[in-house]
């Protein structure tokens, strides 16, 4: 895969170095990322709550759990990292194509201190840490390191709009995704850091290419 | 070959302390594999080790002699080790080396009443049986296809005071023959072919100068192998008796009132004890009179003759207790919950061991930083590990360590080291990572609890402490390897690794065959830790669970199916969901595709929704129904369900109950 097609409001640039990558199975996603989410590296979302967002995080899980362009199903991890009340409805990520069987959930206020031994091993290649609230600079960088070593695909979700002027020096990819009603290609992405590809709309049910 | 019965129950009476001791137990040690029996050792090699080193003996000797021993003397007993038994590294050769042996030599193997001998044997006993056919004779040394399944008596741990329930409250009458406590009921049950000869009479003379032989009946349930095992020493039986075999069905059916009140009145010493249920002694007295006197007059000579009465006929005649012995001697059709409720009510019995593995230290100096307590901790732990070794009944693996520190005030502060799975302390001896970082966690947790209680923000300073091993489990074979070594290079074997190095837990999602957003999954935890529903007519309900690893091609619709219901235009139902939904495929149930319009995540009890002020727009997605049948009052709730869309885009789950009151289900993040 050497060119891009254009697609409206998507302008073509350089495709960076191919790594090992998670597909989402959206066919226009996939490209647009060259190939999907990069093995380790550290990924952040900006996702905020309410926006749909989290369900494009959501197949990215499903290709992972269910193995779709990779060697074996992988084990992933989410973390809830955020106080209140939300709890996983595990029928809906089912129904988007989760294997409930290779997924683990955990609620944890301070991921890297309470799960330390699990980013210190390579059992999990998929973890995506939800809205985390306390987050330091070293902690990140921590798990960068680890996710390197390892080859794991860590995500960070945010609870609101990702801007390129407060940074994560950490994150080889920062975007922003959320949905859009009463549209064609209701899927909005925008990246912040990593490509010089800025947008793109997506349907999520658009098939792999 | 017959399929064998099944039996989950061994009254065994053995030569302990007392002779008259009652033990009975659950073989639970066992599988069926590839044609034989195999027997765990992972419950007892350790044990067998440790019995060695005391006696300074090797251990594969000791195991043969104590087999011989067992069996009796003037038969040759050749201790059977499947070659599929997985075996240490160290011992595996040599074992097999000894199977080759055996099998070569084509010696019988034995089956006879078991002559244990207390000063060098084990006191708890297991049975497998092979399927391949040995000789049973008893002076046969001869090779000869054999016609009955070989019989092979192995000791092995099988009482834990981890494994019970809970009787915390139970005092231990030493006066009374105590039923010993049971672990793990019902699984990892033996089965046994069912061949006569299994027991035989004891000789008439007895030396007296002899221990007593070994008698064990099999029984699906404790009560009914207490009442064989009585006709059995009645009748000068000795061996292991299954009650599924027509020998022993006709032995059951001949026990006499006598024998069967003797039997209610040592239970109900026992439930007296145990208090677990309102009894009265003076009551329960005339009620066996009452129920004595009754079958006198009706002429029934045993309770067999009685058998088509019905526990609810007896209780309100010879009342509660009577009718509980009486369910339990003649289960009509005990499906699982009935049996096992009726075991839980069974008057078991703690087994309190003498000690259990303990460490104490005194401090030279007061320590209050966690790094400073590492080395100390990681000294007492190998000594733990080395004091379990020499400590029977603590062989498995550690499921909790009390570690009891000492403050500076003399007050004791309690810290409890727990695993969420049995944890092997002998694989991490000399690092102990995982028992470490539990213990690190617990330490935090109870250092932090015991500064709030004192309202203080200082150190606390540690003079002392005990560390003791509270719990082990033996782990049944599927976990761990025969020799309780878990498999580190496969996925769920690391994956409990990790988990118990961990302080949070890590959840993983069943679903259910429900509509009920509540009941529509299941998890690890309780059902009280769960998201719970608002009311008690929508309690989550456990419905039957269903793979979840649908396939993609489960998602495919098949051609050509009539359109469903639905079929109204959805701003949220994308072509390929109308499409999927249009002709659902056969293998997707219908409450999954409902799910595709349901959020990722959901309020554990549903938020009031507040538009005050705000402008939004609800689209309309599915009505939900109470089960009503179910329900308190016959009146079925329902609730429509909406998908609100505000200004800002924002997506929630929101549903509008019976009464017209708007609560917020879940968000569309």
């Amino acid at each position: 895969m050497n060119t891009l097609p254009t697609f409206a409001g998507v302008t073509t640039g350089k495709l960076p170095d191919l790594m090992p990558r998670l597909c989402s199975g959206v066919g226009t996603l996939d490209d647009f990322l060259t190939g999907g989410l990069p093995f380790g590296t550290v990924t952040e979302w900006g996702v905020p709550l309410g926006r749909g967002g989290r369900l494009v995080v959501a197949r990215f899980l499903a290709s992972a759990t269910q193995g779709r362009q990779l060697d074996r199903p992988l084990l992933a991890l989410w973390v809830q990292a955020a106080a209140g009340t939300l709890d996983v409805y595990p029928p809906a990520w089912r129904a988007q194509g989760v294997d409930l069987t290779r997924v683990r959930f955990a609620r944890s206020a301070r991921p890297v201190a309470d799960l330390k031994p699990l980013l210190m091993d390579p059992l999990f290649k998929v973890i995506i840490i939800d809205a985390p609230e306390r987050l330091s600079t070293d902690d990140i960088a921590y798990i960068a390191r680890q996710a390197r070593i390892n080859g794991q695909l860590v995500v960070i979700l945010r609870n609101y709009m990702l801007s390129s002027e407060r940074g994560n020096v950490w994150a080889k990819l920062r975007m922003n995704c959320w949905y859009e009603p009463f549209s064609d290609q209701p899927y909005r992405l925008q990246v912040v850091r990593g490509f010089s590809f800025q947008r793109l709309s997506f349907d999520l049910d658009e098939a792999a290419s | 070959m017959r399929s064998p019965p099944f039996a989950d129950f061994l009254a065994v009476s053995t030569p302990v302390d007392d002779p008259a001791r009652l033990t009975v137990l659950t073989p639970r040690v066992m599988k069926w594999a590839e044609g034989v029996w195999l027997m765990d050792l992972s419950s007892c090699r350790s044990y067998w080790l440790a019995m060695a080193q005391r006696l300074q003996r090797q251990p594969l000797a000791l195991v043969r002699e104590v087999l011989e021993r067992a069996l009796g003397a003037g038969v040759a007993v050749h201790p059977r080790v499947d070659v599929d038994m997985s075996v240490s590294v160290n011992n595996r050769v040599d074992l097999n080396e000894r199977a080759a042996d055996q099998e070569s030599s084509g010696g019988p193997s034995g089956l006879v009443s078991a002559d244990t001998s207390a000063s060098t044997l084990p006191r708890l006993f297991t049975l497998t049986l092979t399927p391949t056919p040995t000789s049973v004779s008893a002076t046969d040394d001869s090779a000869c296809a054999p016609a009955k399944p070989a019989l092979y008596v192995v000791p092995t741990k099988l009482l834990h005071p981890s494994d019970e329930p809970s009787l915390d409250d139970v005092p231990i009458d030493p006066a009374l023959p105590p039923y010993q406590v049971s672990p793990n009921l019902l699984r990892d049950a033996a089965r046994f072919a069912a061949t006569d000869g299994l027991c035989q009479e004891s000789p008439a003379h007895d030396d007296p100068d002899a221990p007593p032989p070994l008698r064990a009946a099999l029984a699906d349930h404790p009560w009914a192998a207490v009442l064989l095992l009585g006709a059995m020493t009645e009748r000068r039986l000795t061996g292991f008796l299954p009650l599924e075999t027509p020998f022993a069905q006709n032995l059951y059916r001949g026990i006499v009132w006598d024998d069967w009140l003797d039997a209610a009145k040592a239970a109900a010493e026992h439930l007296a004890v145990n208090r677990t249920a309102p009894f009265n002694a003076a009551s329960f007295r005339r009620d066996c009179h009452q129920l004595k006197t009754s079958v006198s007059r009706l002429r029934l000579a045993t309770p067999w003759d009685l058998r088509a009465a019905a526990a609810l006929a007896v209780r309100r005649r010879f009342g509660a207790t009577l009718a509980t012995l009486w369910e339990w001697t003649f289960p009509e059709s005990p499906s699982p919950v009935t049996r096992n409720a009726a075991l839980v009510s069974f008057p078991w019995r703690r087994w309190e061991w003498s000690e259990k593995p303990r460490v104490a230290r005194v401090l030279e100096h007061a320590l209050w930083q966690w790094d400073a307590l590492v080395p100390l901790l990681l000294e007492d732990l190998d000594k733990l590990l080395a004091a379990r070794l020499a400590t029977r009944g603590f062989e498995g693996k550690a499921t909790e360590l009390s570690w009891t520190l000492t403050l500076n005030d003399l007050r004791q502060l309690p810290v409890v080291v727990r695993f969420r799975h049995p944890h092997d302390l002998a694989r991490e001896a000399g690092h102990h990572k995982t028992a470490l970082l539990q213990a690190h966690y617990a330490f935090e947790a109870a250092i932090g609890k015991q500064r709030r209680d004192d309202d203080e923000d200082m150190e606390i300073p540690i003079i002392a402490w005990d560390l003791a091993l509270d719990a082990c489990l033996s782990t049944p074979p599927g976990v761990a390897d025969l020799f309780g070594n878990s498999d580190e290079s496969t996925e769920a074997g690391r994956l409990l690794e990790l988990e118990n190095q961990l302080p949070v837990a890590l959840l993983q999602y069943g679903l259910c065959q429900d509509w009920l957003p509540e009941s529509s999954f299941t998890s690890g935890e309780e059902p009280e830790e769960r998201p719970t529903a608002r009311k008690e007519s929508w309690a989550a309900s456990r419905a039957t669970p269903y793979p979840a690893s649908l396939s993609e091609a489960d998602l495919t619709p098949p051609p050509d199916e009539p359109l469903s219901f639905w079929d109204a235009a959805d701003e949220f139902l994308t072509p390929r969901t109308k499409a999927v939904a249009a002709a659902p495929p056969r293998n997707e149930r219908p409450w999954l595709i409902a799910a595709r319009q349901r959020p990722l995540f959901i309020h554990a009890d549903p938020v009031p929704l507040d538009t005050c002020g705000h402008s939004s727009g609800r689209i309309f997605i599915e009505r939900t129904s109470t089960k009503w049948w179910r329900a308190a009052t016959d009146k079925a709730e329902h609730r429509d369900y909406y998908r609100l869309l505000d200004r800002m885009n924002r997506s929630a789950w929101i549903f509008q109950d019976g009464e017209g009151k708007w609560f917020v289900q879940g968000v569309f993040a």
